[in-house]
């Protein structure tokens, strides 16, 4: 017999996909998004785009100040994140952790700091250390282990037993069957998700300034509550350049590395 | 050069009893996977100097009774006596010091693909130097260094130092693996069918260099094989394991072909 087109769902199949559409068309009922909504808010768009034409250079110079120490904030951040995560990613990492009560702990606590948002974390640390660059910048570097301890301990996971096995048979250390054998396959790895760190921590620094802990963020907070849109339009032009500027290098580095 | 007498043996009489005193000693081992036993009640010894080959057909237990003498797969039962140490007593750090002294090929040449041949061979010291050392050949003091390249010269491969494992062709990989493992200085060598991942010809040229650089360094070695030639031509004795059992232990110029042929029939029987 010829089997028909599509198959039909099964009962509780059926019930999860009445379930789910009740559930996003209730959703889109309370956000509030309507059509009139949309018609009005798309012209007022373009006003405010003509409002922020010619950009206003004249705070060129200490937007641009602002501009590297968010740059800034994004390398050192990513920097101690990667040098972080490498251990906690062996640790993380099924076959090369040395008990499963460690592997269990330092996937939770890889996940805790991958799930909570960057924003979050930055006013953990600017009550910490106050408000400021150095907030962000650990923001950030928690953050980045929380990507990159998830993605190495995978890389790690995902290599070639044959080499770990002969490394072990010939009486080497755990760590030294990490460093000769597990490290080196997994390197390009390590190296394209550590240079996707880096664009998401230049992305994320930008906004770190809204709630105080360094960057541009804070400034194109300030324009925008003072109506100055052209300066606005100034800071954001920077952050977009800066964004490019960042992905193409990365997109360059990883051609050229990999 | 003898069969252990716990150990079943039929359709010959066993070697004879090892006269020199032995390397390796295997004693009613048993090993399996998840209540699935590979091999069971596994003896033989075999007596420094001697080279002895393992044959039987695929699932026989011969992979995984090579693995289970230096521990990488853990038995189930019985004894191990490795260069006078009882394996299986022993705990991490004194395994480790026992392994650096036991030579492993494997069947595919397990190099690091992204690291040169030179670095593969440095890897060979790294039970007797601990710390970066060994991780590197750039980190490594020059005799180190100097010691690497003697061991990719005796393999005929000196001039590939430099290239990355993953651009040699099959032959030369297993004969880096194989300066690895002299690299070791080892005191006996287990070799699980070192040429079966390559062509014939390959095959034949590695197997007569590996054979030849055991018998010149006088080296003990136990190694596994489909092949009843290179079986005959370079083992002193031949271990017939079938259906993870012992079927026969002779010296290689006593094995008949008809004895050797019911091994490998045995699989479907």
């Amino acid at each position: 017999m010829r089997p028909s087109r599509f198959e039909r769902p099964g009962a509780v199949t059926f019930v999860f996909y009445v379930l789910a559409l009740a559930f996003l068309i209730a959703s889109v009922g309370s956000v509030d998004l309507s059509v009139d909504r949309l018609v009005h808010g798309v012209p007022r768009i373009g006003d405010l785009v003509g409002r922020m034409v010619p950009p206003d250079l004249s705070r060129l110079p200490s937007i641009g100040a602002r501009l590297l120490e968010t740059f800034q904030m994004a390398v050192v951040g990513t920097v101690i994140g990667i040098a972080a995560s490498l251990p906690l990613a062996i640790l993380a990492a099924k076959g090369l952790s040395p008990h499963p009560l460690v592997y269990v702990s330092v996937r939770g606590l890889i996940s805790l700091f991958r799930t909570v948002p960057d924003l979050i974390w930055a006013l953990i640390f600017v009550i910490a250390v106050g408000l400021g660059p150095a907030a962000g910048t650990l923001a950030l570097a928690v953050d980045t282990v929380g990507f990159c301890g998830r993605f190495f301990a995978e890389a790690m996971e995902e290599t070639d037993k044959g080499p770990r096995e002969a490394l072990t048979a010939l009486g080497a250390s755990r760590i030294g069957m990490v460093c000769s054998a597990v490290i080196p396959q997994a390197l390009p790895s390590f190296i394209n998700t550590s240079l996707f760190s880096l664009e998401k921590a230049t992305r994320s620094s930008v906004v770190l300034g809204l709630v105080g802990a360094g960057g541009i963020g804070i400034e194109l907070k300030v324009a925008m509550d003072l109506f100055q849109y052209r300066q606005a339009a100034t800071i954001i032009l920077a952050i977009f350049i800066l964004v490019l500027v960042v992905e193409r290098a990365s997109t360059w580095l990883r051609a050229k590395v990999l | 050069m003898g069969a252990s007498a716990l150990a079943p043996v039929d359709d010959a009489a066993p070697a004879e009893p090892a006269a020199a005193s032995s390397d390796l000693e295997v004693v009613e081992l048993a090993a399996g996977f998840g209540g699935h036993a590979v091999f069971r009640r596994v003896g033989f010894r075999v007596a420094r100097g001697e080279s002895v080959a393992i044959i039987g057909p695929n699932g026989a237990g011969k992979s995984t009774l090579l693995r289970s003498i230096i521990r990488l797969i853990e038995p189930t039962e019985g004894a191990v006596r490795l260069v006078g140490q009882e394996v299986r007593m022993l705990r991490e750090r004194e395994l480790r010091r026992l392994r650096s002294r036991i030579g492993f090929v494997f069947q595919r040449h397990n190099l690091v693909a992204r690291l040169s041949a030179l670095t593969n061979v440095v890897h060979g010291a790294q039970a007797r130097t601990d710390g970066p050392r060994t991780w590197l050949q750039s980190l490594a003091p020059p005799a180190l260094r100097d010691e690497a390249m003697d061991c990719l010269s005796r393999v005929g491969l000196a001039h590939v130092a430099g290239r990355r494992a993953d651009r040699l062709s099959g032959g030369q990989s297993q004969r880096v693996a194989i300066a690895r493992m002299l690299m070791q200085r080892p005191q006996l060598v287990l070799a699980d069918e070192p040429v079966a991942s390559l062509d014939p010809s390959a095959g034949e040229e590695v197997m007569s260099l590996f054979a030849g650089l055991m018998r010149t360094s006088g080296l003990t070695v136990v190694f596994t094989t489909h092949n009843l030639h290179h079986a005959r031509a370079y083992a002193d004795r031949i271990i017939g394991l079938a259906g993870g059992s012992l079927a026969f232990d002779l010296p290689a110029g006593a094995a008949g072909e008809g004895q050797l042929a019911r091994l490998f029939g045995a699989r479907d029987g």
